[in-house]
């Protein structure tokens, strides 16, 4: 049985991580309830492992656990507005820094180009761009090798260039 | 160093993994390249436009996860005696904030639900409390009341349940109100004495709208239930629930939370002397 000391140490080394988790949550289920169920869930079997947690990188360890919760909750749905990998081509030549800078300010557009990543891709930008996690942390959390981790960052800020210079705003069919 | 070297190596470069002499390398050729210096920007253009997009945990989801593990960690110990029940109620505690619901259930008697998943049972804490506190308050009509603003206050943590109006800001809380119900609550925004106001949302008491103004102080969450009415009961305490209740101007007042019983009773006073933004009719 869990003492207070215990539930103490776990707020204190794992629950500080909270918006980590919710961000990560949230871009992984689309959506703000999914996103706090999936937190809820997620700290629930952190808490449960924690005895067996011996210190060490405490964001990475739950948000590993976020990733996989998250998983367990979507699977058998479908997000709407991931992209298709074969419908929607990366662009391949370079892009404008300046029409991207432009588009920036945009909240909405960002948000929504982000959304089209394909789930491999948001990952890895939302832990580095957002969250600023290592290339090893990204590795630990996403479960694959470091350069697999660089590989999806750079096709995911590639796919997200051209999202942002296209002329209309993306959308679904674009 | 070439261009495709480069190109390979930028996004990296970006973000400081590269090791010292490979990041010296890149940056001679960008000295060199337009292309590849362009190809610079538009990564730390995408990086800067994507890391602002971040969206942080909604108040009142810690005390949602406390409370759920502190159900998880009573999971085998739930009880339906409502001998539990009617004994003293604990307090909210530092290492337990938002937890009552599982400290209510009790620890005598009871067998083990493994065939139940934690988020049954966990909802199941919360009912044996309503239930509970129901059976437990039918007496008098001032029990009835803390026994509906408990429960209103536990409902209101559930997720998308806290708020209808979400705003730091007295200036849009009280309008809603205004079109919400047929009476004018006052409210207040609390921040500089440390508690914030955190919106607004419509509760119903026995089908009685009743105004809910929520704050925040730290990560623990105050619901202030207000509708038209005069003080009942001569006691602010109750059963070492941490509700604390007074009436003014006509109205009626019944703050609950799950923070020190001092730290709700100084709410409780600062909002009574604080200067209504609006006198209630």
């Amino acid at each position: 049985m869990a003492s207070a000391e215990v539930m103490r140490r776990f707020e204190d080394v794992v629950l500080i991580h909270l918006d980590a988790a919710y961000n990560l949550a949230r871009w992984l289920t689309g959506s703000e309830h999914d996103a706090q169920d999936v937190v809820q869930d997620a700290c629930v079997r952190a808490f449960r492992a924690f005895d067996q947690f011996r210190g060490g990188d405490a964001r990475a360890w739950l948000l590993t656990i976020i990733r996989n919760t998250s998983f367990t909750l979507m699977s058998g749905r479908k997000t709407q507005m991931e992209l298709d990998e074969t419908t929607h081509e990366p662009v391949d030549h370079d892009v404008d820094p300046h029409v991207i800078l432009s588009r920036a300010s945009d909240a909405k557009r960002v948000r929504e180009a982000i959304e089209m990543l394909p789930e491999e891709l948001r990952t890895v930008i939302v832990l580095r761009e957002m969250e600023g996690l290592s290339y090893k942390q990204i590795a630990t959390v996403a479960g694959v090798p470091i350069g697999t981790v660089m590989s999806r960052l750079s096709r995911g800020r590639e796919r997200l260039a051209g999202l942002l210079a296209e002329d209309e705003p993306v959308g679904r069919g674009s | 160093m070439n261009c495709g070297d480069v190109r390979d190596l930028v996004h990296a470069y970006a973000d400081d993994e590269l090791d010292v002499m490979t990041a010296r390398e890149v940056e001679e050729h960008l000295e060199l390249c337009a292309t590849c210096r362009g190809k610079l920007g538009e990564v730390r253009a995408v990086k800067g436009a994507v890391g602002g997009q971040y969206f942080r945990a909604p108040v009142g989801l810690r005390e949602r996860v406390l409370q759920e593990i502190g159900a998880e960690e009573d999971r085998s110990t739930i009880r339906l005696s409502p001998n539990a029940l009617m004994g003293k109620m604990p307090t909210g505690t530092s290492a337990f904030p938002g937890a009552n619901s599982a400290r209510f259930s009790g620890r005598e008697r009871g067998k083990e639900g493994r065939f139940f998943t934690w988020r049954v049972l966990a909802t199941a804490a919360v009912l044996v409390i309503v239930v509970g506190l129901v059976f437990m308050m039918r007496g008098g009509g001032e029990d009835r009341v803390v026994a509906e603003v408990l429960t209103a206050h536990l409902r209101s943590l559930q997720p998308g349940h806290l708020v209808d109006v979400e705003s730091t800001d007295q200036h849009t809380v009280k309008p809603w109100f205004d079109t919400h119900v047929d009476f004018s609550p006052p409210v207040r925004q609390l921040k500089d004495e440390g508690f914030p106001l955190v919106g607004g949302r419509l509760d119903y008491f026995e089908d009685r709208p009743v105004a809910a103004l929520v704050y925040s102080r730290g990560k623990h969450l105050i619901n202030l239930f207000v509708w038209p009415g005069e003080k009942v009961g001569g006691e602010a305490q109750r059963r070492g629930f941490d509700v604390v209740h007074w009436s003014d101007g006509g109205m009626t007042f019944w703050a609950v939370s799950d923070l020190n019983r001092e730290e709700l009773e100084k709410f409780a006073q600062i909002f009574r002397e604080s200067t209504p933004t609006t006198t209630a009719n």
